[in-house]
C-alpha cells in the first residue's frame, strides 16, 4: 500500500471523527445560544454522517469514498448556518465552509473538492431566492452570495492546485523510496554474494588441501586395497575356476555314465520297440482275419434271414389253405346234411307208397280178378318202395361215415392250422433274432477293422520308437564322446588356472 | 485523469448526495420557531384556517393550491396542525410573497 492511500485512510478515518465531533458541539452550540433548531441540526448532522463512516469503517479510501465526504463537508456547516438562524452568529457560522473545504485537502484529491464547492454554492443560490434571509440575516442579495461563491472558487482553486501538487510529491516520494529501497537491497545482495564468494574461495582452497592430503592417504590406501584385493581375487578365481573345473569333470563324468545307461535304455527300447512292432503286425493279421470271419458271418446271417423270409412267406400261403380247406370241410358236412335231409324224404316216400302199394294190393283182392294185375303191380310197387327204403338207409350210413370223416378232417385242418400259426410266429422270432444277430455281426465288423486300422496305427508309431531309440543310442554316443572331452578340457583349465594364479601371486609379491 | 466510477460507487455517492439534498430542504423547509409559515392541507377538507385562529395564529394571505400563509409560533401550530393533516413549514418568498418576507 502506498504512503497516498495511507495518508488517504487516515485523512477519511479522521473526517470521519471529526463529523461525529460536530454533534456535540452543535448540542453545546445550540443549547448555550438558545437555539430552536438545535434538534434538527443534530438530526440532518447524524444522517449525513451514517454513509460515510460506514465506508470508513470499511477502511475505503477510494474516489467513491471521498466524494462521500465532500457531500458531508457541505452538509455539516449548514447545520451550523440552521443552527445559528435569526442571529447575530449566523454569518460567522459561514466560515466553517472554507474551514470544511480545507480538511478535505487532505484527501489530496480535486473532486471531492470540486464536488463541495458546487454543492455548497448550488445551495446558497437556490436559498438566497427561495429563503434570504436563512441564508443571510440582514439584506441577503444575490450580489452577496455571488461574492462568497467567488471567495469558494478561488478556494477551490487553492485547494486544488495544493492538492495535486501534495498528490504528485507523495507519489514521487513514493517511487524515489522505493527505487532506494531496491538499489539499497541490490547493493546488499551483491554484498552478501561477494562475502559469500570469498568465503567460498577460502573454503575452496582449504578444501583441495584437504582433498590433496586424502587423496595421497586414498591412493595409497588404494593400492594396499588393490594388492589385497588381486590376492584375493586370486584366490577366489583359483577357487571358483578350480571348483568349476572339478565340477566339471564330476559333471562329465556323471554325463558319461548317464550317455552310457541311456545306450543301454535305448538299445533295449529299440528292441522291445521292434519286438512291439512284430507283436502288432501279427495282431493286425489276426484282426483282420477277425474282420473277414464277421464278414463272412455276417454273409451267412443275411442268407438265414432270407430263408426265414421265405420260410415265412410259406408258412403264410399253407395258413391260408389250411383256413380254405377248413372253409370247405365244413360246407361239404353242411351239403351232408341237406343230403341226409333229402334221404329223409326219400325214406318218407319210400313207406308212403310201401302204404300205398298194400292198400293197392288190399283192393286188388277186393277187385278179385279184375284186380289179379293190378294186384301184380302193387307188389311191383312195394318191392320198389322196399329197395328205395333199403337205399336210403344205405345213404343214411354213407352219409353218417361222411360226416365223422369231415369232423375227424376239421379237426385235423383246424390242428394243422395251430401248428402253422405257430410255425409263422417261430419263424417271426427267428427273422428278429437274425436281424439282431445281423447288426451285431455288422458292429463287431466295424470295430474289428477300426482295431486293425489301430493296431497298423500303433506298428508304425512303435517302428518311429524303434527310429527314435536308435537315435538316442547314436545321440547318447556322440553325448559320451563330448563328455570324455568336456572332462580333458577341464583338466586342462584346472592346470592354466594353477599356472595363471602363482604367476599373479608372484608378481604381487614381487610389486610388494 | 478521469475516473469510471463502477455502478456500486456511483450508487453509494448518488444516495450520500441524496442524503445531503433531502438534508438541505429539511433545513430550508422546516418552519422558524417564530414567524410565517406556510399551511399546506394534506387532505382537501383540512380546517386550516379555523386550526390556526385556534393557535392563537395570524392570518396574513393565502397561498398556492389552497394554503394559508399565517405567522405564529412553531411549537403551537406544527403539531396539532399535522394531527389535523396540515403541514407547516417554512414560507418561501416566490410563492408566498413579500408579507412573509417582512413579517418573518
Amino acid at each position: 500500500m502506498s504512503s497516498l492511500d495511507l495518508l488517504r485512510i487516515r485523512a477519511i478515518r479522521t473526517l470521519a471523527l471529526v463529523g461525529w465531533l460536530c454533534l456535540p458541539v452543535l448540542l453545546i452550540w445550540g443549547t448555550a445560544m438558545g437555539s430552536p433548531n438545535t434538534g434538527l441540526a443534530l438530526a440532518t448532522a447524524a444522517l449525513g454522517n451514517v454513509i460515510p463512516t460506514w465506508m470508513a469503517l470499511r477502511r475505503r479510501h477510494d474516489a467513491a469514498a471521498r466524494m462521500n465526504f465532500a457531500v458531508l463537508a457541505a452538509l455539516l456547516p449548514a447545520t451550523y448556518v440552521y443552527l445559528l438562524s435569526g442571529m447575530t452568529w449566523q454569518m460567522d457560522a459561514h466560515m466553517y465552509f472554507f474551514v470544511a473545504l480545507s480538511m478535505l485537502a487532505v484527501l489530496c484529491d480535486w473532486r471531492p473538492l470540486a464536488l463541495a464547492s458546487v454543492l455548497i454554492a448550488l445551495h446558497h443560490l437556490v436559498l438566497s431566492y427561495l429563503l434570504p434571509t436563512w441564508v443571510f440575516e440582514n439584506d441577503g442579495t444575490i450580489t452577496r452570495v455571488l461574492f462568497h461563491a467567488l471567495a469558494i472558487v478561488l478556494q477551490f482553486a487553492a485547494l486544488t492546485y495544493l492538492t495535486t501538487r501534495m498528490r504528485h510529491l507523495i507519489v514521487a516520494q513514493d517511487k524515489a523510496r522505493a527505487e532506494g529501497e531496491r538499489l539499497v537491497a541490490e547493493a546488499e545482495t551483491e554484498r552478501s554474494k561477494a562475502v559469500a564468494a570469498l568465503a567460498a574461495t577460502t573454503a575452496a582452497e582449504e578444501r583441495s588441501a584437504h582433498e590433496r592430503a586424502r587423496r595421497k592417504t586414498a591412493e595409497a590406501r588404494l593400492a594396499e586395497e588393490r594388492r589385497s584385493a588381486l590376492i584375493a581375487l586370486a584366490d577366489d578365481f583359483e577357487q571358483s575356476v578350480a571348483g568349476v573345473a572339478i565340477a566339471i569333470e564330476g559333471a562329465a563324468a556323471t554325463l558319461e555314465g548317464s550317455a552310457a545307461t541311456l545306450t543301454q535304455i535305448a538299445a533295449d527300447a529299440g528292441r522291445q520297440a521292434n519286438e512291439v512292432a512284430a507283436g502288432a503286425a501279427q495282431a493286425a493279421g489276426a484282426t483282420q482275419d477277425v474282420a473277414d470271419a464277421v464278414h463272412r458271418l455276417t454273409d451267412s446271417i443275411g442268407e438265414i434271414a432270407e430263408s426265414a423270409d421265405a420260410q415265412a412267406t410259406l408258412t403264410g400261403a399253407v395258413r391260408r389253405n389250411a383256413e380254405e380247406g377248413k372253409n370247405a370241410v365244413l360246407d361239404l358236412a353242411a351239403r351232408a346234411g341237406d343230403i341226409g335231409g333229402l334221404v329223409g324224404e326219400i325214406h318218407e316216400i319210400a313207406t308212403r307208397t310201401n302204404l300205398l302199394a298194400l292198400n293197392a294190393t288190399i283192393e286188388a283182392a277186393r277187385a278179385g280178378d279184375a284186380g289179379r294185375g293190378f294186384a301184380v303191380v302193387a307188389g311191383e310197387v312195394k318191392q320198389l318202395a322196399g329197395g328205395t327204403a333199403r337205399a336210403s338207409d344205405k345213404i343214411v350210413t354213407l352219409i353218417d361215415s361222411v360226416r365223422q370223416g369231415v369232423a375227424a378232417t376239421e379237426t385235423n385242418i383246424v390242428g394243422a392250422a395251430d401248428a402253422v400259426l405257430r410255425v409263422a410266429t417261430a419263424a417271426g422270432d427267428i427273422k428278429g433274432a437274425v436281424a439282431g444277430q445281423r447288426g451285431v455281426a455288422a458292429e463287431i465288423e466295424r470295430t474289428a477293422h477300426e482295431a486293425a486300422r489301430g493296431v497298423d496305427m500303433i506298428e508304425q508309431r512303435i517302428a518311429r520308437v524303434a527310429a527314435v531309440a536308435n537315435e538316442a543310442d547314436t545321440l547318447s554316443r556322440h553325448v559320451r564322446e563330448a563328455a570324455g572331452s568336456l572332462s580333458d578340457h577341464a583338466r586342462r583349465l584346472r592346470r592354466s588356472t594353477d599356472g595363471f594364479v602363482e604367476q599373479l601371486r608372484t608378481g604381487e609379491r614381487e610389486a610388494a | 485523469m478521469i475516473v469510471r466510477f463502477s455502478p456500486a460507487n456511483m450508487c453509494i455517492i448518488l444516495a450520500q448526495i441524496a442524503v445531503g439534498i433531502a438534508a438541505l430542504a429539511m433545513l430550508a423547509l422546516a418552519p422558524p420557531a417564530h414567524g410565517a409559515m406556510l399551511l399546506v392541507p394534506l387532505m382537501s377538507d383540512a380546517p386550516a384556517a379555523r386550526l390556526a385562529r385556534d393557535s392563537h395564529a395570524l392570518l396574513l394571505e393565502q397561498g398556492p393550491a389552497g394554503s394559508l400563509v399565517v405567522l405564529g409560533d412553531r411549537q403551537t401550530l406544527f403539531w396539532p396542525l399535522l394531527r389535523a393533516g396540515v403541514l407547516a413549514v417554512a414560507a418561501p418568498v416566490p410563492l408566498c410573497g413579500e408579507a412573509s418576507d417582512v413579517l418573518a
